[in-house]
């Protein structure tokens, strides 16, 4: 590359112009450089000037503002909104299955007279639909595998499913605390982190899908 | 070919050219170019914004290489981005069938 040449100017300006993440940008720098240079070294073999080279790669290449509005359309907020989503669904998931899988054991060692077997049971069978549906989203967001999108229909059903339990959770929790006196706190947090969980599951899911081509 | 009715199929054609194997951008368009017989020929630096856009579906997975003391992004084809391919091909074949059809229809 020619030092303050025309590859090296238009570098200089696509950075400025991009509206990215650091990391973002100095990806897309690399490969447009690297292109560009692979470009105008072709060039050079059949005989043009370094800097005609360059000049020729630059017009093949296309418009710098073109090029910048593709990324900053294409990639900008959009893009890291739906990168912030997935992460926080993904760190809900996590959450709450870890809640879900504590609560579960604690109910296997729970004495059935404090709360009623009926009661320990349906911990027992939430906190396991819990843990599978948060397993099911993690491997879902993160895999570029195919076989994750064969149980999709079960990963929106446990979705849905998530907001009513959240919410049975919490309100059989306030009943059976004004029966008792015993104010399960833990379990309303885990109640409203399961309708939190549900919805930005949905969401990360729907999102996803739009985004597939 | 003008570039305007390429674009609501670049996505398409990028996910086809790396069916085979995996490429850089500046492969990605040469094997249009060629594949394409001159046909398709536009403005290189287009495709990275989709390349990127793809790779953020899941359709595309990329990794560095090391080539003549530059970095160069290698692009291959997820199985999801398989799958999302022969779905497109399907539809293309339906589409450019019926079109065939009326184009074929006496004036």
């Amino acid at each position: 590359m020619i030092p303050d040449g025309p590859i090296a100017t238009f570098l200089a300006q696509l950075c400025a112009a991009l509206r990215l993440g650091r990391r973002r940008a100095d990806r897309i720098l690399a490969e447009v450089e690297d292109h560009l240079l692979e470009t105008a070294e072709s060039l050079q073999a059949r005989g043009l000037s370094p800097e005609e080279a360059e000049r020729q790669a630059l017009a093949r290449f296309g418009a710098l503002e073109h090029l910048a509005h593709g990324f900053n359309t294409e990639l900008g907020t959009t893009t890291e909104v739906a990168r912030m989503l997935r992460i926080l669904t993904s760190f809900m998931a996590i959450f709450t299955s870890l809640i879900a899988f504590l609560i579960g054991i604690h109910s296997l060692f729970l004495d059935v007279r404090e709360g009623g077997a009926a009661w320990v049971a349906q911990k027992i069978v939430g906190s396991t639909a819990v843990v599978l549906v948060g397993a099911f989203t993690l491997r879902h967001l993160w895999s570029r595998s195919s076989r994750s999108d064969r149980l999709i229909g079960v990963l929106w059903a446990g979705a849905i499913g998530l907001i009513p339990l959240g919410i049975v959770t919490v309100i059989g929790t306030i009943h059976l605390a004004r029966v008792t006196g015993d104010w399960e706190m833990y379990m309303i947090a885990a109640g409203a982190a399961l309708v939190c969980q549900g919805i930005l599951t949905i969401w990360s899911l729907w999102d996803r899908t739009a985004r597939e081509t | 070919m003008k570039p305007e009715p390429l674009k609501g199929h670049l996505d398409f054609l990028l996910l086809a050219v790396l069916e085979a194997k995996a490429a850089h951008g500046y492969a990605i368009i040469e094997e249009l170019r060629r594949h394409s017989r001159g046909a398709f020929d536009l403005a290189e630096g287009t495709i990275y914004p989709a390349l990127h856009r793809l790779e953020e579906a899941g359709l595309l997975a990329s990794r560095w290489q090391e080539h003549a003391g530059r970095r160069r992004r290698l692009y291959r084809l997820s199985r999801r981005g398989r799958r999302v391919l022969a779905r497109q091909r399907q539809a293309w074949r339906r589409f450019s069938q019926a079109v065939d059809l009326v184009a074929r229809m006496p004036s």
